[in-house]
């Protein structure tokens, strides 16, 4: 293979790796960003430098913030009562577009997954069960996603917070809205029907 | 036919195979793909791009969840397979709702993912890891047991068994009490031997007359069999002295006995 001269290869070989950017794409990015203007090139690296200095996690809910505290947290008509735990700052922004919640977030970093190594101690327990001592908090919603490693956390969260005191609820999982009943397996379905509620 | 006439057909034929396979594990890829580590039953470990599972329409829904043994049909690629289709044959679901069964049977898939060789059938580890998730399934009161007893077989299936009944150095008949475990020779050593060749032994695991008892049965017994006298205390060393046997095996740590640490 023929190679590029070696601040080319350079820039590929940082765009490659990137979520979701294999080493075509990133050939590809690479060659796009040499055919356009400068000026368009020194926003893209202008954008990177700025959010990296002033983005930061949260100091209370480890939401994604560019002061110590988010905006959320700020919020002074949020309900303090109810806290929902979630794994990442984008699962706080789906969340916030439901516009179905006013209580407050607690960003854990991440899900137990025992094959990865990934447990307790690697994300943010610590610091959560710190907020909950505090008394505020009446009901922890549990809002992590509805896979084997969501689950874990789920059911270890609910295992440390009950005998706090604290109302411990999980979202409810069963079938997509918009979707066919025949096409969903019995998993699924099944929680559907385990979860369902009267009318 | 839509795509292409009956050369495609062959095409398509030759590069896709039905088989059951136990989801070992998964890695999130890109925007809402995921890449599983699959151990199949005739087609060995493999690796799977299964497109857009992450997202909540994703016809896949929880038929490629951890643990979950389905029928697949799986597109051959150049270095990875794409999982066409997926039906559950068996769910696993109950493990996975308990969080001390999840990490029991996340331990016996790292176990099975570090040995098993890439796309290489192993008919044998399947139909283990298959009965084990079944008896966490069947009877979660005894998962620790389950998880020893699978590590026992899944060592005596790799050729590995341990030398229980007899010095593993000598072949000398051991005695009654406690026993030491040799790492380096892969059974218990016999107290002449201790004496005599210090050096070849390596690292030795004491543990008691009723561990050593214990083992000895979980070596002569199919995975799925009761012993008479329920396990006691000598469990836990058990469990302990098999981790040790399978972190010298295969030369590494495992993840999930770590986590397995940290659970309340
Ligand atoms: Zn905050
Ligand atoms: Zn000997």
């Amino acid at each position: 293979m023929t190679r590029y001269t070696e601040s080319v290869e350079n820039l590929i070989e940082n765009l490659c790796g990137l979520p979701g950017i294999g080493p075509k794409s990133a050939q590809r990015i690479a060659l796009h960003l040499l055919s356009v203007p400068s000026e368009e090139t020194d926003r893209l690296a202008a954008a990177i430098v700025s959010a990296k200095e002033n983005v930061r996690y949260c100091s209370v809910c480890f939401n994604i913030t560019e002061q110590d505290t988010c905006d959320i947290c700020e919020d002074t008509r949020r309900d303090r009562t109810v806290l929902c735990v979630v794994e990442e700052p984008r699962d706080v922004i789906a969340i916030e577009r439901s516009g179905s919640y006013r209580g407050i977030y607690h960003v854990l970093g991440g899900a137990i997954s025992p094959i990865d190594g990934v447990g307790p101690e690697e994300l943010r327990f610590a610091e959560l069960m710190g907020r909950l001592r505090q008394g505020q908090v009446g009901e922890l919603v549990i809002a992590t996603n509805p896979n084997a490693e969501g689950e874990a956390t789920a059911m270890y969260l609910s295992r440390m917070v009950r005998p706090l005191g604290i109302t411990v609820t999980r979202i409810a999982s069963g079938l997509p809205v918009g979707g066919d009943l025949e096409y969903a397996d019995e998993v699924t379905l099944g929680r559907a029907l385990e979860h369902r509620t009267p009318l | 036919m839509q795509d292409g006439g009956p050369g495609a057909a062959r095409e398509r034929g030759r590069r896709e195979f039905a088989d059951l396979g136990i989801v070992l594990r998964t890695h999130k890829l890109g925007e809402s793909d995921k890449i599983l580590r699959i151990l199949t039953r005739e087609h060995g470990k493999r690796s799977a791009v299964a497109k857009g599972v992450r997202k909540t329409s994703s016809r896949f829904g929880a038929r490629l969840e951890p643990l979950t043994c389905s029928r697949l049909l799986l597109h051959r690629g150049r270095g990875m397979d794409t999982v066409k289709q997926a039906e559950i044959q068996t769910s696993f679901q109950e493990v996975r709702a308990d969080l001390d069964l999840f990490v029991n049977a996340a331990a016996m898939c790292e176990l099975v993912d570090a040995i098993a060789e890439e796309h290489e059938p192993h008919s044998e580890l399947f139909d283990l890891l298959l009965k084990g998730l079944e008896l966490l399934k069947s009877h979660p009161q005894r998962a620790r047991f389950t998880r020893a007893f699978f590590e026992m077989r899944v060592l005596a299936a790799g050729g590995f068994a341990p030398m229980l009944d007899s010095c593993a150095n000598c072949g000398a008949p051991l005695g009654d009490g406690e026993q030491l475990f040799s790492l380096h020779r892969g059974g218990f050593v016999c107290e002449g031997c201790l004496v005599k060749r210090q050096a070849e032994v390596g690292k030795l695991v004491r543990v008691s007359a009723g561990t050593a008892g214990m083992l000895s049965w979980m070596s002569g017994h199919q995975l799925g069999e009761w012993p008479d006298e329920p396990p006691g205390a000598e469990l836990g060393e058990a469990e302990m002295l098999m981790d040790r046997i399978l972190e010298h095996w295969t030369e590494r740590r495992f993840r999930s006995h770590q986590v397995m640490k940290e659970m309340p």
